[in-house]
């Protein structure tokens, strides 16, 4: 594929970052989700129906940022898709089907809407740092807009209804990837995350569900939509973000004290920056030398604007997706080391 | 792994035990999240279909994925405990 143009997509509001706590949450993602009243959800719709849920979200989309992309699928450059997901504009789940099926993208970069992933329409709100009352916001406010132009369907005890019933009732997830090599570096990671589930939420790798090699990026997500503890989801997603950013504080501070414990983590750093620069990495090793250059960048052991390390491991993911899938593995991997590399030596 | 990439597990903890940690990580990680389905109440015939899609009950226990609004009243008994089970007991 290499000589290819891939078109360009917005670039992602949350790369630039501007939220608070940027030393240890890389980015806030509100997310809802939503299906056409009456049409079938889309693993047993047909691809005719598919076509009309498109038309019919692309529509309200249309009403309310009449400026954005809107990237089809199938049939999409395979590079674009590899884009899409690094951006985190469009999942996994989504990119790998091809069924008919779009994502618009707002042109800021703070939005997108997946349509036909698991529900008909997935609208996502995006930001760096810790972003929560801005995510949550701006995200209802779009999904309120669409309903204006689409009728969704809804019961009133069940809420919004969604394929998984892990998604019903407000179809709102409000997740915070976070970033906790002191902790999880430690025994105390086990409790850290232990009290975070108690606290209501759900906690997982960086890449979702069953993804290795997270470099201690994980994601922290509200588990309940439905029910009276939805009603305090955003509370308790800010809760649990807040108090594993405060215990890898501790730990990064526990670290540090230690009587060669800068010097070590700058000569980590050190090695991890030598390797990217040099080394024929696999995403798994990507991601493992980012984790430690960013806990670098935010302990003040070397430079580099941290900010910056949210792309890099937007792209370690891809990298490994297309490990796991086949696509274009040689191209992907070759630009997506080349942008960091460009970046490191600036 | 080579030295570089096992530094930051050396910085926190340099016993054995402590090189342990990230598989143990990692389990805690990867365990699936609850996605209400299934748990089967046992009014509801796996053979029983919803009239709007056709999905099949048993289909919904594989997939974990209702086929369409109209599920969430074919399965009603089963909608209503797994979403129990799924929104609960945080």
């Amino acid at each position: 594929m290499t000589g290819r143009r891939v078109p360009r997509i917005p670039t992602p509001s949350w790369y630039a970052g501007a939220g608070s706590d940027q030393d240890v949450v890389v980015s806030t993602r509100c997310r809802l989700a939503r299906n056409v009243d009456g049409m079938p959800f889309p693993c047993v719709a047909a691809d005719d129906d598919l076509i009309e849920v498109g038309r019919l979200c692309a529509q309200a989309v249309a009403s309310i940022e009449p400026h954005g992309l809107s990237v089809g699928r199938p049939a999409t450059e395979p590079g674009l898709l590899a884009d899409l997901v690094a951006a985190r504009y469009a999942s996994f789940r989504w990119a790998e089907s091809e069924r008919p099926g779009r994502v618009h993208i707002a042109p800021d970069g703070s939005w997108s809407a997946m349509v036909n992933e698991e529900d008909h329409l997935r609208v996502q709100v995006m930001f760096g740092g810790f972003e929560a009352e801005a995510a949550v916001g701006r995200c209802r406010a779009i999904a309120e807009s669409l309903a204006r132009q689409v009728a969704f369907a809804h019961h009133p005890d069940y809420g919004w209804l969604t394929a998984s019933l892990s998604n019903a009732g407000t179809g709102m997830r409000l997740g915070f990837l976070l970033h906790l090599p002191a902790l999880a570096s430690g025994p105390a990671l086990i409790e850290a995350v232990e009290a975070a589930r108690r606290m209501g939420c759900v906690v997982r790798g960086a890449f979702g569900e069953g993804t290795s090699g997270t470099g201690a990026f994980v994601q922290v997500s509200n588990r309940c939509t439905w029910g009276p503890e939805a009603h305090d989801a955003v509370g308790r997603a800010c809760g649990a973000g807040r108090y594993l950013v405060e215990r890898e504080r501790e730990a990064r501070h526990e670290l540090m004290g230690r009587r060669t414990g800068a010097s070590d983590i700058a000569d980590a750093s050190a090695g991890a920056r030598d390797r990217i620069l040099n080394a024929d990495l696999d995403a798994q090793e990507l991601i493992h030398c980012i984790s430690i250059l960013r806990l670098g960048m935010a302990v003040g052991a070397t430079k580099g604007g941290i900010v910056r390390t949210g792309e890099w491991i937007g792209a370690a993911g891809v990298m490994g997706w297309v490990e796991r899938t086949g696509r274009n593995r040689s191209y992907e991997r070759m630009r997506r080391l080349a942008a960091i590399r460009s970046e490191l030596r600036s | 792994m080579t030295a570089a990439l096992v530094c930051l597990d050396c910085l926190a903890n340099r016993t054995s035990d402590a090189m342990r940690m990230p598989a143990r990580f990692m389990a805690l990680l990867t365990m699936p999240t609850p996605t209400g389905l299934p748990t089967v109440p046992a009014t509801v015939d796996e053979a029983a279909s919803c009239p709007s899609c056709g999905v099949t009950f048993s289909q919904v226990l594989a997939s974990g994925l209702l086929g369409c609004a109209d599920c969430y009243v074919a399965f009603r008994d089963a909608v209503e405990a797994g979403l129990r089970n799924a929104h609960t007991g945080a």
